[in-house]
């Protein structure tokens, strides 16, 4: 049983170390990579157990910070128990109730919040300057993980399709599942001078149970949204219905514009039309072209081509994402954090005072990436200051 | 006419950062001091002019030249400067010109090569205010990884120097005392720390920014994208980098690599994806 505990603990320490972390990240680097050449990596059962393990690596790192945060606020800190850890000053003649209180007001002058406390060994002062910052990094590791929770909440519960909706026509999402059916009204393109498409729209009612509840236009960058459903406006197109006659034989098509109209036969032809202009090739080479016309009948060798209707399509994505405000949470969290993380330093001060047979022992230890030692500096200069104004009082 | 202009401003923009370069290594050969003051004149003189370059294009277009390869190379070029100026402001390490200098020449000669200088109306997707939000945070964010890219360079070599040629203490100062053409490799690593910081905010800033207007536009906030994805790797590359620092103490050679290898995705993300991998973001 102890030697499972024992295996377990090791385990746990593995799992949750820094090494591994930096392991897995890389293993995601290297694996996004392979993945721009083959997307279907993002699917593969490598990718993502090496992403659940990252995020359970990450949360565990996260959770280990915390507890360490924790502990090190309500414990006696282990620098001032640890011989070259801290600095020491005698201050002969002194009280240390003296000692605390200019300490304090000097702690206090420098912008840090104090707190004093009685200790085994005396009095001991801990200020404290931005302490909120020491969360950076573990928010910032959150928001990942929301980031991630988010993906995966939208992949499981989440739900898309694609519309095709001849206009004016019906899109019946209830049949899919959502809680509205779609009636797009009108549909229109703007173009550029060039011809190039500026924006498309679509007008379109809402129809819940049959009733109208709300009327829109959507267009590209600016979707729908109702009942937790978005509706986006992300392609158009034109569908062409005919019929391609043969002697006694006729055969109807209904094709997107652009795609081919196999007419075959032994030249094997093939048809594709952009609107008017229709182009036939023979093998892959250009055979004929010319001018289509909707109801006239277009001959080329035995066969007979006609168009009879063309209809403009409003293509729609519609899709219901409930992680998408885990996302959104991640990403503000993250914006918080990180300018947290990187600029704002949180500084911590620990002072021990304690009664020693000529005044008072001054122990005193800093943790500060940069300012540490000048701040330490600037403390016993003041404290070492008392010192000398005893002296000069005394003599 | 117009056009004119801003043709002539892009060639006097190139001309005057490959004067600053040679003056950059004429102070290296002869190590005259003000050698660079007149080289950081001649840089700021051509960020001047590629700014009215810029200012030209937005006003022939009429809007901000935020929506092509050759649009993005120019400002990219312009990010680089820009970062490379403040950085010799605050820590002035005058060597820095001579390896970051060049990847603006290199860039802005790319672009001049570029076939997409015809001015194309914006496509409905590009139609959106995130796109300069997008876009301004990836030249700042390229801007600072560029300067990196120098910095890591710069710590290299004066790593490599003998010990008897590196033995100054304060980088700064060494400089103006004439004794190593270098700073410490301390300033340097200290100094490639603050400049991936910064860019990493702003790089989290592009595909945050991204991530939304992708959701808004396609419906879809991440997609595996070429593009997205190697944005992500670059991330991650300087994820790798801080995470190195804060937790593990990497300093020295091994985060000069990484600061070389992330400016290497950088660089990738931008020409290598547009030209090998059609993607969703295929606007040259």
């Amino acid at each position: 049983m102890f030697k499972l505990k024992l295996m377990m603990t090791g385990a746990w320490k593995v799992f949750t170390s820094m090494s591994l972390g930096l392991a897995l990240l890389c293993l995601v680097i290297v694996l996004s990579i392979i993945g721009t050449f083959y997307v279907g990596i993002f699917t593969s059962p490598w990718f993502l157990t090496t992403s659940a393990l990252l995020t359970i690596n990450l949360l565990a790192c996260t959770c280990r910070r915390l507890a360490t945060l924790l502990k090190n606020r309500r414990n006696f800190p282990a620098a001032l128990e640890q011989e070259g850890k801290y600095r020491c000053l005698e201050l002969a003649n002194c009280s240390p109730e003296r000692a605390v209180k200019e300490a304090g007001a000097e702690l206090r002058r420098l912008g840090f919040r104090l707190r004093v406390q009685s200790v085994q060994q005396g009095t001991m002062i801990s200020g404290s300057k931005n302490g909120w910052a020491v969360l950076g990094s573990p928010l910032l590791h959150l928001a990942m993980v929301f980031v991630i929770a988010g993906s995966v909440v939208g992949g499981v519960f989440g739900q898309e399709k694609y519309y095709e909706v001849a206009v004016p026509g019906k899109a019946l999402l209830s049949h899919d599942g959502y809680p509205f059916d779609l009636n797009i009204k009108k549909f229109h393109v703007d173009t550029y001078e060039d011809g190039t498409a500026k924006q498309y729209t679509s007008h379109i009612e809402v129809l819940s149970a049959n009733q109208k509840a709300l009327e829109k236009t959507v267009s590209v960058n600016n979707p729908l949204q109702y009942q937790g459903v978005k509706v986006y406006q992300t392609a158009f197109g034109y569908h062409l219905q005919g019929a391609v006659r043969e002697e006694n034989r006729s055969v109807d098509f209904d094709v997107e514009e652009g795609d081919p109209i196999f007419l075959g036969g032994p030249a094997k032809l093939e048809l594709a039309v952009q609107w008017p202009r229709y182009y036939v090739f023979s093998n892959g080479v250009p055979f004929t072209m010319g001018i289509a016309e909707l109801g006239e009948p277009i001959n080329i060798l035995s066969q007979e081509i006609v168009f009879t209707k063309r209809t403009t399509y409003t293509g729609l994505q519609v899709k219901k994402d409930p992680g998408l405000p885990l996302i959104w949470a991640g990403f503000i969290l993250f914006l918080l954090a990180l300018p947290m993380r990187l600029y704002v330093r949180s500084n911590q001060i620990w002072l021990l005072l304690s009664a020693s047979t000529t005044g008072t022992e001054v122990r005193l230890a800093a943790r500060h990436r940069i300012k540490g030692k000048e701040q330490e500096d600037l403390i016993l200069e003041k404290l070492s200051g008392i010192t000398w104004e005893e002296r000069a009082l005394q003599s | 006419m117009i056009e004119l202009v801003e043709r002539y401003a892009f060639d006097t923009t190139l001309y005057l950062y490959a004067l600053g370069t040679l003056i950059f290594l004429a102070y290296t050969l002869t190590e005259r001091k003000r050698l660079i003051t007149t080289a950081l004149g001649v840089v700021g003189l051509g960020l001047l002019v590629h700014t009215v370059g810029l200012v030209e294009r937005t006003v022939t277009v009429g809007r901000l030249p935020f929506a092509n390869m050759y649009e993005f190379t120019v400002l990219f070029a312009w990010g680089v400067i820009l970062a490379f100026l403040i950085t010799q402001k605050k820590h002035p390490v005058p060597l820095l010109g001579i390896v970051v200098i060049p990847v603006a020449v290199v860039l802005m000669s790319a672009a001049s090569m570029m076939t997409t200088t015809v001015v194309r109306p914006l496509m409905p997707a590009l139609q959106s205010y995130w796109l300069q939000s997008h876009v301004a945070t990836a030249i700042l964010a390229y801007g600072a990884f560029g300067v990196s890219f120098g910095v890591g360079v710069l710590y290299l070599i004066r790593d490599s120097q003998p010990v008897a040629l590196s033995s100054t203490s304060d980088g700064a100062s060494a400089v103006t005392q004439g004794m190593s053409l270098l700073p410490s490799s301390e300033t340097l690593d200290k100094l490639l720390y603050r400049i991936i910081a910064f860019g990493f905010v702003f790089l989290t800033l592009v595909l945050i920014t991204g991530a939304v207007w992708a959701e808004q536009v396609w419906g879809a906030w991440w997609s595996w994208d070429p593009k997205e994805t190697w944005a992500l790797i670059t991330w991650l590359v300087y994820a790798l980098f801080l995470h190195g620092r804060f937790t593990r103490g990497w300093q020295g050679r091994r985060t000069a690599w990484l600061a070389i290898l992330g400016f290497a995705a950088v660089m990738f993300t931008l020409f290598g994806v547009t030209w090998l991998m059609p993607g969703l973001h295929s606007y040259t």
